[in-house]
């Protein structure tokens, strides 16, 4: 298990609740971008393309403690920009751990060795370092010499300093799987405590459109990089959206599991599509068509595999279900099933937001 | 917005460098462009596309006020019907539709010739470069000066 006994347990608590209840949807994950600066300018990314007065501004620690008290997801994930660079991270940090939520800080650890002695080590806080690849693929695609250096540095002294670090990488087209499996195992030696992967997507707002991953191509590239995967390799994701992944099962996606607030307000529909904004949690959940959203009713859902979208249908595929479970059994007890490229026997997930999954 | 819309204005201001048939998700709807006019459904789709540029544009608003920031939001529902943005003072304006009597792409779009294409070229130039024995400067990208604008 790559996460704590007492955050699964917690998760799991809350989605059963959530179940018990009949609550259709409810957020598993919120995304807290509290700021949109960065100091890396890595081309085709659509986070951090704004004029500077708006760079400039940052939410307080308050509009995040109420934007996770709204919210109430069990996990805060806190992108951005590079959330280190927001002068008060240290106490939107601690203030959201006194909260018991446990939050994933997505950083580019470049200013993470000088910044470290500022937080305490706990069970409620995980550096997630964004790493592309092993040393030549992450600089090329943060389009910086130097960075993957930086960052192990890091990595290296977070963890003996007895800190949570997961990875979170980004796989575009053109990945060679090989390369990629050494880098599981460069970030495997190293210790940290699980990889979060995702396919690189064409989201509206990037500057690059072309060079992303299509689902079918999604699909047949993690079934190569995860096929026989090694046992000591951890992932941060439940083993259902690995399957998902490599083309064993399919689902629809759940925008509303990773809802994102940011200076703006409540982002619709997901972390990815900005269609506009609201101000308040309950107005999101309440106002949002959801039934617009995902792959086969929306074009710019298409190709999307992100787990801000469905790592949530995953999860609630394996607590929906004893069929969800015992597949996630499996996969934990056995490993990781894999596919043929051409996804003869891919299984439908649960009944999710009303729609079947469906086959892209 | 469409080029007969835009035609058939008489308070257009006139033809800017990125002018040409311009809808939504138009690129020639980019830096410079100037939309005035009346029309409900010109102005909603000008808007549109204000809301996926990427840089300030100017509101100009009944009365000669100009209003310049950056336009994160839209609202067309029932009768609360509304634009949200940014202004350059870091305040958050709400703006009806019906005060907007034109619009202004007045600030550089922060996303042009980002591209990941770009990138790839110009690194392959430089691997190229140094194959052939030549001593290549560096290539880092870095954020934009926030001075900037």
């Amino acid at each position: 298990m790559s996460v704590p006994l007492s955050q699964a347990w917690t998760v799991a608590t809350y989605v059963l609740k959530k179940k018990l209840f009949r609550q259709k949807r409810y957020p598993l994950v919120l995304m807290l971008e509290p700021l949109f600066r960065c100091n890396l300018a890595c081309a085709g990314c659509g986070k951090i393309q704004y004029p500077s007065h708006v760079l400039k501004m940052q939410l307080t620690p308050e509009q995040c403690f109420q934007a996770a008290e709204e919210c109430g997801a069990p996990v805060v994930s806190i992108p951005g920009g590079e959330p280190l660079m927001h002068p008060q991270i240290v106490e939107i940090v601690e203030g959201l751990v006194a909260r018991k939520k446990y939050v994933y800080l997505c950083t580019n650890a470049l200013l993470l060795k000088e910044k470290l002695p500022e937080f305490t080590a706990s069970k409620y806080l995980t550096f997630s370092v964004h790493m592309d690849g092993g040393r030549d693929d992450h600089d090329f695609a943060v389009c910086r010499e130097g960075t993957y250096d930086v960052a192990v540095e890091a990595m290296r002294l977070a963890l003996e300093r007895g800190f949570r670090v997961t990875t979170n990488t980004t796989l575009f087209e053109g990945t060679d799987p090989q390369r990629v499996r050494k880098f599981f195992d460069q970030m495997t030696d190293l210790g940290v405590e699980g990889m979060m992967l995702s396919p690189g997507y064409s989201y509206a707002k990037a500057p690059d459109q072309e060079n992303f991953l299509q689902r079918s191509r999604t699909r047949e590239m993690f079934a190569r990089i995860l096929g026989d995967a090694k046992r000591r390799w951890r992932f941060n994701h439940t083993p259902l959206f690995l399957e998902f992944l490599v083309g064993r099962r399919d689902y629809q996606c759940t925008p509303w599991g990773n809802p994102t607030y940011n200076i703006f307000g409540w982002q619709k529909p997901c972390y990815l599509l900005q269609d506009g904004y609201v101000e308040t949690f309950a107005e999101l959940m309440a106002d949002t068509d959801w039934e617009r959203y995902g792959t086969g009713r929306d074009d710019r859902c298409a190709d999307c595999m992100v787990h801000c979208g469905y790592e949530a249908s995953a999860t609630d595929d394996t607590f929906g279900s004893m069929k969800g479970f015992l597949s996630t059994v499996r996969s934990t007890l056995f490993g990781l099933r894999v596919s043929s490229p051409t996804g003869d026997d891919v299984e439908s997930g649960g009944k999710l937001g009303g729609a079947e999954g469906q086959r892209a | 917005m469409n080029e007969a819309a835009r035609q058939d204005d008489p308070n257009r201001n006139d033809p800017s460098p990125s002018d040409g048939p311009a809808h939504a998700g138009d690129a020639s709807v980019g830096h410079g462009f100037t939309w005035r006019g009346h029309e409900r459904d010109h102005l909603v789709s000008v808007i549109e596309d204000a809301f996926d540029y990427r840089g300030n544009i100017t509101l100009h608003l009944q009365g000669d006020e100009d209003l310049e920031g950056f336009l994160f939001n839209r609202r067309l529902v029932g009768g609360d019907e509304f634009v949200e943005l940014f202004a350059k003072d870091g305040e958050r304006r709400r703006v009806p539709y019906a005060s907007i009597v034109g619009v202004t792409f007045s600030g550089r779009d922060t996303a042009a010739g980002k591209s990941w294409e770009n990138w790839v070229k110009k690194y392959n130039v430089k691997k190229e470069a140094e194959a052939r024995g030549e001593q290549v400067g560096s290539i880092d990208l870095f954020p934009d000066d926030l001075e900037e604008d």
